[in-house]
């Protein structure tokens, strides 16, 4: 299965990740979309850029954890590990309950702060073909692989 | 092997899968008196109709049949014979048992106060609390909330928001006593108060008038306001369902005592949920754990243990909530409650943020660790915050003394990854 690889030594902070999938969950898939809404609704990325003790940059995504404590949190079964590995929220029946939020020890399930109260994580843009920090990546911190190599969000939690 | 378990809330289907991961062959029982499986945190949008029954069950698509489990609606287990190892069914069914779980909830405890019990009195802990509660709304009328815990003021704020005349009595000084200090509490009573809510703290109910037909007329509080009242909600403490296990013998407290498998003390007898009490990670006292997480947490190491593999509730607590105060997202993490009294630093973080919101973010620190925290208005990362105080990590000071809170997030979610 593919998944995402982090080569952590490789990011420079630029942050095209995060306005890329701002972008990509934007309505229209376009960066005006994401103010459509007002200022203070403004769609968030899903994907966050972190700064480390040493003031080194660092992608924080979701690990499509092996055992999620988003899902074992979710009250409404809208959180789901998947047959293929990838944790999904279904947004219809998210109730915006954030115990989901309350519970993920990496700080990657949050809420929308857009129109529906309702959590947002990564969906590793399955409904696109690529995924958009990946394709948006111009180091090569971020990968989509078979793998082994460096860290593989799937396995990690 | 022969599995029976008891409850058809976040427990017992946490358990039933656990078993059924680990025995392909096992036949899984479970007898719930609910009708259907729905989400007990989702019973304030049930009850103003804004979700229907159906869209509140928690579980994936054709669960019980993915998982092969037998399951038995609408039929309570009455009785255990731990000689025999069956159990008895108010359908009369009657089933064998290898393991049995016991993960029967809780239910509203009614205070004892003079004409509370009665008509349009309901509690708030299942469907048919919700049903007849939304039953009774369209006929307008006065509604006093008893108890401004997280389902008081769920259910306040949301029938506010619907336009119904809500009162809200509390006998704490403020609105989620369990949850808030003083500072984040008046927040809340602010909130509740700016949606309408007719908000009492520091009140309680002395008694209840009653019409010769037996109606209610009027709250009576102790400071001598009277509301007056159509209907009332007892959203003040719960009782565990306990009766089951008493009668033949299992240790019981405030709820089932269990050890971290979730054993009581009786061989092949597990107790998980709302039911038990167990010892919490944070505060190391043996107590209920009421939240969502925890019984399934607790669920899920019922049911390995009952299919003979090992699991711990070594990490697990109950001291967490996460609430929706009118569109204001709040998350209290450890025993915020209990920090004031004792010797750790109190550091409040009033802030703005990039939204133009009001927040607001308390951290209880014993020298490096950080002990409690309370986010309101911005709960970005809470479970960072949180994994840092259930594991007892060192936080350096400078990172959580910084008035830069990006800062002092940060060195919390460096200590998380490593």
């Amino acid at each position: 299965m593919k998944t995402k690889i982090i080569d952590r030594s490789r990011c420079v902070g630029c942050k095209n990740c995060e306005l890329a999938c701002i972008v990509a969950h934007s309505p229209g898939g376009q960066l005006a979309g994401a103010y459509a809404a007002g200022i203070d609704k403004a769609v968030r990325a899903r994907t966050k850029l972190e700064v480390d003790g040493d003031g080194k940059r660092f992608p924080q995504f979701c690990r499509h954890c092996a055992h999620p404590a988003c899902v074992d949190a979710c009250m409404s079964g809208a959180l789901e590990k998947r047959a293929d590995g990838l944790v999904i929220c279904d947004p219809d029946r998210c109730v915006g309950c954030y115990m989901c939020v309350m519970s993920c020890p990496y700080g990657n399930a949050r809420p929308s702060m857009g129109e529906a109260q309702i959590m947002i994580k990564c969906d590793a843009c399955t409904d696109r073909a690529c995924m958009a920090c990946v394709a948006a990546c111009p180091t090569g911190c971020l990968k989509v692989g078979e793998g082994t190599e460096a860290v593989v969000y799937n396995v990690v939690g | 092997m022969n599995y029976v378990i008891i409850g058809g809330s976040a427990a017992s289907t946490a358990a039933a899968r656990e078993i059924r991961q680990r025995d392909p062959g096992g036949r899984i029982r479970l007898f719930t008196r609910d009708p259907a499986f729905y989400s007990r945190c989702q019973l304030h949008l049930l009850a103003s109709g804004h979700r229907q029954v159906a869209q509140a069950n928690f579980l994936p698509h054709a669960w019980a049949e993915r998982f092969r489990i037998e399951v038995f609606h609408d039929d309570a287990v009455t009785g255990i014979d731990t000689g025999q190892q069956r159990v008895r069914t108010s359908a009369g069914r009657e089933a064998a048992y290898d393991r049995l779980l016991i993960a029967t909830g809780a239910r509203t405890a009614l205070p004892p106060v003079a004409g509370l019990a009665g008509s349009r009195t309901f509690g708030f802990r299942d469907l048919a609390d919700a049903e007849a509660l939304r039953a009774a709304l369209p006929g307008g009328g006065r509604l006093v909330i008893i108890g401004a815990g997280l389902v008081g003021c769920e259910l306040a704020a949301e029938l506010a928001r619907d336009g119904h005349r809500v009162s809200l009595v509390e006998m704490a000084p403020h609105p989620l006593p369990l949850q808030l200090e003083a500072e984040t509490g008046a927040l809340a009573a602010s909130l509740l108060s700016a949606a309408g809510i007719d908000l009492h703290c520091q009140d309680r109910v002395a008694r209840v008038e009653r019409d010769a037909a037996g109606l209610p007329v009027a709250v009576h509080l102790a400071s001598g306001t009277a509301l007056p009242a159509d209907l009332m909600v007892v959203a003040a403490g719960v009782k565990a369902n306990t009766e089951l296990a008493t009668g033949v013998g299992i240790t019981t407290n405030r709820g089932i005592l269990i050890d971290r498998q979730c054993r009581t003390n009786l061989p092949a007898i597990f107790a998980a949920g709302d039911v038990t009490e167990s010892e919490d990670v944070i505060v190391h006292q043996i107590m209920p754990s009421a939240i969502w997480p925890a019984a399934v947490r607790q669920g899920q190491v019922a049911g390995a243990v009952m299919a003979g593999d090992t699991d711990s509730l070594a990490r697990n607590t109950g001291l967490r909530a996460s609430v929706s105060l009118c569109g204001t997202s709040v998350v209290a993490i450890g025993p915020v409650n209990q920090a004031t009294a004792d010797h750790w630093t109190k550091r409040v973080y009033r802030y703005r943020n990039s939204r133009g919101h009001r927040c607001v973010k308390i951290f209880f620190t014993d020298g490096c660790r950080l002990k409690a925290a309370i986010l309101w208005g911005e709960i970005t990362n809470a479970g960072v915050y949180g994994e840092a105080i259930i594991n007892g990590r060192d936080i350096h000071d400078e990172q959580i003394v910084m008035p830069d809170l990006d800062g002092a997030r940060r060195g919390i979610a460096e200590l998380s990854i490593r």
